[in-house]
Formats: structure tokens, sequence, C-alpha cells
């Protein structure tokens, strides 16, 4: 939506992403305010934000995956397992150190992704989320059986450290994190405005279209997977050096369903379904964990039992209003509502 | 219009939910003229191990408000000398098991100020390790894992506390028993006890056994034939047993409760092995639903229970008495709440050791301090479980660190838990 | 030999409960291509429900069989009104992740209700075991197997022949079509739905009768959409043929295959055999192989 009297005259200015200056203006005030939220906000809120970064980290990976190149996946939390576990075992066995170690983290998923993405080559649809709902289980069980990774025992790491710098404070950790997610989301963001974005939608819209007209799909579904799981791989290791001690525990099937969720939510397809998704969601999981409590002491009739049943109650019903009522999730409520903010009082 | 409605709808209910999470987590705001100390704890309420968490969960909270109803934990300030009282702010949140969840509560109960943390799940647990020690948060792992309780390089974890004893703990106390009253009463001359383990392969199942237990085990004259694995979900074990009964076994352990446990008694019973094969289970709680499941052939198996001071005669514990018996009907008071009772005494002490040799408000390097500097006279276990010490069950020497709960020798007859031992411990003596 | 026999008794009977379980989700998909991954709750709340009719208000077991099929009934019913019906027409990704969080809901839902204790019926089996080739294989576990494939035949048989499952093909194939053909595509739905939520109650009890009812149960689910991939989506046959297959495989890799590797492989050995499945032969050994046009 360009404000009134502002064209484009060419392909580039076309398709820029920062088309006027108060774009420009605006951005840049965002990512200050990022940057400065440590100063003015306490330490609970810094934390969750935190949390929520991993949880876009893993949506906006998933959302190339899912919502540009319509590939299912529900083992995401599997492959952020491989990213931590690589993180963790490379910084404190081998003695990488962390810069190196977080994009070889990032990479090994990828991989571990391209070999489980082989058979969205041969299928689609229900048999590939099928596929990576094994590879959830498959990997979290290699990990278990592992000399290395520790097994059922878990291992511990150290906090991630650049240079001399070790991240150890909450708000070191939040810089590192929130500027490996701005990092990511610029990354992707941009990958879906040059030709192997236009591939991926492509290869989701119709595949055998798209390779009719010449679109490689083995090869574009296997980079949507390798990307898809780079950036869980990422995440990862980003989690392994937040709470420095891991566990196959840590990376359960529900995770992956939650990511799902969030992008679901959130608007697939679009750069900032995943991130609303994710902030809706996690804030959503807080509120039902602060609120739960309170209600079972204000109604004794209910019992420690009772009360936190009703959280995952809440939490699907949401979803469930969300699926039913708004099922191109937020990102698309809110161009509508932009859309019909700018066309007052016109109807379109 | 409509859809503009909806859609405006939809954001305004966003900007309501945003608002709410600014207002509650600040929120724990009434303004509270008596001194008060904050404690968080975090438990898997919903998910996995609900059942026991839940009931934990349970008699922590009506400990605590019983507690702050008698005026708080009652102390002798050592700045001033009078005597004070000091209610206790319990947080509690559900965390579905799930680790993330775990952290999330841990920093958000960071933020509300608490100075003692009591974390449930090993994974969380482990999540929190270093969080805690950065932030000087003494965490009450309730749970017996070697993994929590030790740092990566073998020491123990300052900030990191339990006040049960470790699995190989129980494990060997059970050993020593077996090895010096059983045997002698139910063993011919010239036969040994052969002893094998069927668990499942996860942490938990596996934390029975390390390589001290086995040596304890030779020690005793003991044979180990073991470990072998069933699912977690198995309906059916004759062919581990069998396994078992081929090597001449004559007592099966196992650390997990039903229907494990049932499933395990069951397959015993149905290749006709009760009297010749016994069952130790380590963690004889939510009894009476694993002698319904496992029926008859439960007759006969052993097991640890953890009780609490369920048994004093004390309102208190009247109370939590019909409490029970009007949420979990199916339950023998006797166990099912002994470990919430302990975690929420050992806390009390704790807390009443903190004020008394710091004064309020105390931090939680304060309360790490007091627990660590126990003079012989407070009663918790060290954040050092010994293993197999011998007599660890006895509670023989206070200055060793000593368990604050009763443990009971448990055997299934009739259909029922009874008690074959009953160990009292000292009870928490600064009331 | 007699270890071989045990680990295949126990994996056909908890291999006919896949099969009831598979049949469920098979004829949900044939009728209206919705995958349901919430069978594994409905499985728990059945036989949660059958408990309560049993043991906490004394009926007698036949009663409770049938309140308890009544019940799951229903279930199904509500299920397809208030969660599927209004995501008619939408993509086939929505209504996956609808199942998905509907089982995160009737998970909460069971917890409400029910609390997290495990619970065991009461013994209405004979107890003992039958010798059989050296193993010793408990009786439930024999009745558990004949049920479960009983059950699994009548359906089959009545969803295979009877002219209701023409109905039914015609509704997968296309609605507009079916419904200009006279078939009420509404009403198909919710039976295929209730049948679904019935046979899923009866697959709880005998689960519950073998292993003792408690919040595990919904996990089973899960394990079922490898058995119904193996035996081919589309095809009821190949629903039972499934279930059996992946219940004795499972049992027989954690019986030999878990000593060498240290145990646990149960958890994943069926997706490894589906992997395997959907890399060799995606549609299974009895579906019916889709030819996708543009």
């Amino acid at each position: 939506m360009l404000p009134c009297g502002t064209y484009s005259c060419n392909y580039s200015e076309d398709m820029a992403v920062l088309r006027t200056r108060s774009h420009w203006v605006l951005l840049i005030a965002f990512l200050v305010l990022l940057a400065t939220v440590p100063m003015f906000a306490g330490y609970q809120w810094e934390n969750f934000i935190t949390l929520v970064c991993f949880f876009v980290i893993n949506a906006v990976g998933l959302n190339i995956l899912l919502g540009y190149t319509g590939q299912v996946a529900l083992g995401q939390a599997a492959f952020m397992a491989v990213g931590a576990y690589t993180s963790g075992i490379l910084t404190a066995k081998v003695g990488i150190p962390f810069m190196v170690a977080l994009p070889l983290a990032g990479l090994l998923a990828g991989a571990a992704g391209i070999i489980f993405g082989l058979p969205s080559v041969r299928v689609k649809g229900f048999y590939l989320a099928l596929v990576t709902l094994g590879a959830q289980f498959i990997i979290i069980y290699i990990i278990e059986h592992l000399e290395i990774t520790g097994g059922t025992d878990g291992m511990t790491c150290d906090f991630a450290s650049i240079g001399g710098l070790v991240l150890d404070t909450p708000t070191k950790i939040y810089w590192l994190v929130m500027a490996v997610t701005v990092i990511l989301v610029f990354l992707a963001m941009n990958l879906m405005r040059t030709r192997v974005g236009r591939a991926f939608i492509a290869v989701r819209d119709n595949d055998i279209a798209a390779e009719v007209l010449g679109v490689n799909i083995a090869r574009y579904k296997l980079l949507a997977f390798f990307i898809g799981c780079f950036y869980s791989g990422i995440a990862g290791a980003l989690w392994a050096h937040y709470t420095t001690s891991l566990h196959p525990s840590q990376f359960p099937l529900h995770n992956g369903i939650m990511y799902l969720g969030i992008i679901v939510v959130g608007g697939m397809g679009t750069m900032f379904g995943p991130i609303a998704g994710a902030i809706v969601m996690r804030g959503l999981d807080e509120v039902v964990m602060i609120a739960f409590p309170k209600l079972a002491e204000a109604l004794p009739s209910l019992g420690a039992n009772m009360a936190p049943a009703l959280g995952p109650m809440a939490f699907g019903l949401v979803f469930i209003l969300f699926l039913i009522f708004e099922p191109r999730g937020i990102a698309h409520g809110w161009r509508r509502l932009k859309s019909s903010i700018e066309n007052w009082p016109f109807a379109y | 219009m409509k859809k503009f409605k909806f859609a405006l709808t939809v954001m305004v209910g966003l900007a309501v939910v945003l608002a709410l999470m600014f207002a509650l987590p600040g929120s724990a705001v009434e303004a509270k003229k008596a001194r008060s100390v904050k404690i968080g704890c975090s438990h898997g309420l919903t998910g996995a191990v609900a059942v026991a968490h839940t009931a934990y969960m349970e008699s922590m909270i009506s400990y605590f408000k019983d507690l702050n109803k008698r005026g708080g934990i009652k102390y002798k300030d050592p700045k001033t000398g009078h005597v004070e009282h000091a209610k206790i702010d319990f947080i509690w949140a559900d965390d579905g098991y799930v680790v993330d969840k775990c952290v999330a509560n841990y920093t958000r109960m960071k933020g509300q100020g608490i100075v003692l943390f009591i974390n449930g799940s090993v994974g969380g647990t482990l999540a929190c390790q270093k969080l805690c020690a950065r932030d000087k948060i003494p965490q009450l792992h309730a749970g017996n894992m070697k993994a929590s309780l030790y740092t990566a390089e073998g020491k123990p974890n300052k900030w990191v506390i339990t006040p049960s004893a470790a699995y190989t703990d129980s494990f060997g106390a059970f050993i020593g028993w077996l090895a010096s009253e059983w045997a002698p009463a139910n063993l011919r001359a010239g036969e040994k006890i052969k002893l094998g383990i069927i668990t499942s392969d996860c942490a938990f199942g596996k934390s029975l056994l390390e390589r001290s237990t086995e040596d304890y085990m030779e020690q005793k004259g003991i044979q180990y034939l073991g470990m072998i694995f069933a699912g977690m979900a198995d309906i059916d074990m004759t062919p581990q047993v069998k396994d078992m009964a081929d090597k001449g076994a004559n007592w099966i352990a196992c650390n997990h409760v039903t229907p494990f446990a049932s499933n395990l008694a069951k397959s015993i019973g149905r290749l006709g092995l009760q009297d010749t094969m016994h069952l130790f289970l380590n963690q004889a709680c939510y009894d009476d639903v694993y002698v319904e499941m496992a029926g008859v052939d439960a007759e006969g198996t052993w097991g640890v229970g953890f009780t609490g001071h369920i048994c004093d005669p004390d309102p208190f514990n009247d109370r939590m008495r019909e409490v029970i018996k009007a949420h979990y009907p199916r339950t023998t008071v006797f166990y099912q709440h002994g470990l919430g009772m302990m975690y929420a005494r050992s806390v009390e002490a704790a807390i009443t050791f903190a004020l008394e040799k710091h004064g309020y408000p105390i931090t939680g390097e304060n309360v790490a301090d007091a627990i660590r500097s126990a003079d012989g006279t407070g009663v918790w276990a060290r954040a050092t479980p010994r293993c197999l010490i011998p007599g660890s069950f006895d509670c023989s020497d206070p200055k060793d660190g000593v368990m604050i709960h009763d443990v009971a020798l448990l055997t299934c007859e009739k259909g029922k838990m009874k008690v074959v031992k009953f160990i009292h411990c000292p009870a928490l003596s600064y009331r | 030999m007699d270890k071989f026999i045990g680990l295949l008794a126990n994996g056909l009977a908890v291999g006919g409960v896949y099969a009831c379980v598979a049949l469920g989700f098979t004829l949900i998909y044939k009728a209206t291509r919705v995958f349901n991954f919430a069978v594994g709750n409905f499985v728990c709340i059945g036989a949660f429900l059958i408990w309560t009719c049993v043991v906490q208000l004394h009926l007698p077991i036949a009663v409770g069989i049938f309140l308890g099929l009544l019940g799951g009934g229903v279930l199904g019913f509500l299920c397809d009104r208030l969660f599927v019906r209004p995501m008619i027409g939408q993509d086939i990704l929505a209504i996956i992740i609808m199942t998905l969080v509907l089982s995160f809901f009737l998970n909460g839902l069971a917890m409400l209700i029910w609390g997290s204790f495990p619970a065991a019926y009461p013994d209405y089996l004979p107890r003992g075991s039958l010798g059989v080739g050296g193993a010793a294989v408990g009786t439930d576990i024999i009745f558990c197997f004949v049920a479960a494939l009983v059950i699994a035949g009548l359906i089959a048989f009545y969803f295979e022949r009877a002219k209701g499952s023409l109905a039914m093909r015609a509704t997968a194939e296309d609605h507009q079509v079916a419904q200009a053909a006279g078939i009420r595509v509404k009403n198909i739905s919710t039976l295929v739905w209730s049948v679904t939520g019935a046979l899923c109650a009866i697959s709880g009890l005998l689960l519950g009768t073998i292993r003792g009812v408690d919040m595990y149960l919904p996990e089973f689910g899960l394990k079922v959409v490898p058995a119904v991939l193996i035996g081919g989506l589309e095809s009821i046959p190949g629903a039972v043929a499934g279930g059996l297959i992946i219940g004795v495989l499972e049992k027989l890799a954690s019986g030999y295959i878990n000593p060498i590797v240290g145990g646990g492989i149960e958890t994943c050995f069926a997706y490894i055999v589906m992997i395997i499945f959907i890399i060799f032969k995606p549609h299974g050994l009895f579906g019916l192989k889709e030819i996708e046009r543009l």
C-alpha cells in the first residue's frame, strides 16, 4: 500500500521492500527499539522476547518450507535438536569457537533435513508429513543412543563466547539472539524476492505445472528442506548456549506441532505471519501459565489438577477458533484491517 | 463492514491479551505489610507425570497456606534478637513437563524475586542449572538424578539440592536388607540371591544402577544378572522375564510404577513364577492402582515408599488425610503425599535457617549458604547422594546429613500394601 | 522358539487393537479425506468412559461396554459437528492441523474430567495363560486379539459389501457429484466419525484390559498412522493388515533388536518401516494408486 502520489516506475522500485523514506525511518526506529529493549524492559520481558525469538527463527524456517514451498514438516523440533547438540559438542568437546560452530550446526541440521526430505521428491502432502514425523522420532532415538551426546543423561556446554566476550547475562544473550533473528528474517525476506523464492512458490502452487515450465522441483524441494532445517539448526545452537544443558526431552513432538500451529495462526506464506504467530502463541502460553494458578487459588474446588488441565484446553481452543474463523492467519487479518482503514470511508 | 468488524475484534482481543501480560507478571502487588519470602515452583501438572506432580503440588500449596494461616515461619532475627514472623509467598505454575515452559517459568519467577526454585522435572533441572548458578538461586530438584546433583567436573552442584534419597540410595538400602535379613530367613544353604533388572530405556528407568551399586551387590554376595529393557508401554514382558528366569533369577528389580510395574507382575504370574521370583519396586507410589491392575500376581511384591510425616498425630496431617481422601479416594493415604510434604518441610526448614542466619530480607545466596552450613542439628539431606553407605536408611549419624522423611519398606499382601519395616527419621526440630 | 511365539502373540494382540483403530482412521479418510490425528484421544476418552461406567458407577460390564460405545459415538459426532464441519472446503493442511490441535484439546479434556490417574478394569476375564509351544500367552491377550479381529472384521465386511460403502466411496471422490446423485454427504461424514468414535472406545477397552488405562493411550493413536500407511491409505483390508503387521514387527524388533542397540527401538521402529514403504511403495500394500493430473 503506497501512499497517495507514489508510483513505481521501474522493476526495482516495484520489488522494493522499503519504498519511501518513511519506511526507512520506521525500520531504523524499530531496530533501535529492539536493540535498546534491555534498557527499559525488565528481566522478565527480556527473557520473554528471547524465548519468542527462538520460536520466530523456527517459524520463519518452517514458513519457508511449508508456507512458500508447500512441504509439510512436523519434525522441526528434532532438527533443532540436531543443531543444538552439534553446537554443544563442537564447542564443549572439540573446542571450536562459537562463531564457527553456529553455522556448522545449521549446516548439519540442513543436511539432516535433506536426508529426511529425500522422500519429498517422490511423495507429498500427508505422506511427507509422516516422513517428517518419523524423522522426529528417529532423530531423537539416535541422539539418545550415541555416546558423544551423553545419551539419556544429557550433556552440558558453556555459554557462547565471541572473541573474548562471554555471553552469560540475560541481556547479552538477548542481543545475540535478537541479532541473529534479525539477520535471518532479513535473509528470508530477501530470499523470497529472488528467483529461488519464485521457484518455491511455483512448487507450492502446482508442482507438476512448475516442472512442465522447467523448474527442477526435486532440486528446489531439497533446497527448501535444507533452508528450513538450517534455520531450525541455528535456533537449536542458540538454545544450547541459552540453557547450557541439553537433554533429548527438550525437543518433543509437541514443540514441532506448535511451530506448525504458529505459522498457521500467524499466516502462512507471509513474512509477518510467523513473527505475529510466535508472539501470540508464546504470549498465550505465558498468560495461561500465569492465569491458571491464580484461577485455581480463587476457586479452591478446582484443585491443582483441574486448573492446569484447562491450560492445554484453552490453548487448543484458541487455535481451533483461529482455524475456523481466520484460517489465513493474523497476517491476513492485519492486511484486511489496514486496507479497510486506508480505504475508509470507502468499502474497497 | 462485517469483515472489518471481525478483524477489529481480533486485534482488540490480541491487545487485551498483551495488556493482561503486562499487568499480570507485575501484579503480585498485594502490598504485604507482613514480611514475605517468595518461593517459586514449576511442576508438570499436565503431561507425562501429571499424577505425581499434582499430588506434590497440592500438598505443597496446602502446607504453605496452612503455615501462613498460623502466622508463617517463626524465627529469631539475628540483628534485633526478637522473634519475628515471615510468610511464604508460594508462586506455582504448570510446565506440562516441557522444558521450554519450565525455563520460561523460572525466568518469570526470578523476575518476581524468588529466593528458591522448586523444580519437578529432570530435563527442566538440567536446563536451569547454569541459569540458577548465574542468578544465584538454589534449585530444589524434586527428583534424585545424579546428572543434576553433580557438575560436569564431578563436584557437588552448589545450586541444586534434593531432599530425597537418590534412587541408588534406596536400592542400596534394599540390597542391604535383602542380604542381611531376607536371605538368611528364606534361602536354603548354598543358594545365592540372583538379581536382575527389568526396566525401560530412559534416564529414569536406568537411574537404579551405577558402578557402585554393582560393587555393593558383589560385596553383599548377590549375583547381578544384568539389565534388560522392555518398552514403557509394553503390555506383556514374559519374554524378558523368561530371559531372567533362564538365568536363574530369584529377584527382579524395577524403577517404574504402574502400569509398567503391574504388567511386569502380571508377566511373572503368567509364567507361574510367583513363588520363586520376587519383584522389588523401587518406588511403590500409587500402590492401589498397581495392586488392582496386577491383581493376584502382585501378591508378595515388595517396594519402597516415602511417607512424610503423615502418620504423626497432628491436626494438619488429619486434614491432609481428608483432602487426599476427597480428591484421590482410591489412594492409601499412607504414601501418596509423602514427597510433597517433604519438599514443603525442607523449604520451611531451609528458609528458617536462612532467616535465622542472615535476617530479613534474604537472597538466594543466603538460602544456599544456610543449607550448606547445616551444623548437624539442621535436618535435610545434602546435595551429594552417598551411594550405598551402609545404613543410609538408618539415619544413625545426623552429622552426615539426614533424610527428613520417613521411609518404609512395603509388601503387597492380600491386595493391599503393608509396611514391613518402617524407619523413622528425626522430625524437624526448629518449631 | 518360545521367545518368538511369545513376541508374536503379544504383537498380534497389540496389532489387533492397532487394526481396529486404523480401521477407524481409514474410514474417516475414505469418506471425507480428513486425516484424523486425534484417534488416540478417542481411544483414551472411550477407555476412561467405560472405566467410569464399570468401576465408578458399578454397572455390569456389558452395560458399561454399551454405554462406552454410545459415548464414543457421541464424541465422534460432536467432533464432526463442532470442529470438522466448519472446515469443509478448506486446505487439506488446515484440516490436518485442526485434528492435531483437537488432540491437544481432547487431552486437556480427559485430564480435566478424570485427572491423570492410571486406572484399571476389574477382572472380567478368566486369569491364567495358555502354553503355546513353550511360551505362556495370557488368556486376556488371546481374548483381546480375537475380539479385535472380530470387530474389525464385522466393520470391514459391512463397509466393503453393504450398500452404504458405495455411497461412502462416492462421497470420497467428489462431494458435489455425490450430492448430485442424491447422497447426503453430511450424513455420511457424521456416520463415519461416530463409527470411528465407537470403534476407538472398544479398542480402548481392549487396551485397558491388557495394560491398564492411563494418559499414555493417546500416543497409541500416533502409532496407528504408520500402520495405515503400510496397509494402504484407502483400503479397509489394508488397515487391518497394516495394524497387525506393525504390531508384530514392533514386538519382534523390541525382542531381537533391542539387546543389540541397547533398548528403546520400539519407539521408532514403526516409523522406520513406514519410511521404507513410503520410499519404495508409497501406496502401501493394498492401497489405490493415484494418478495426478494437472
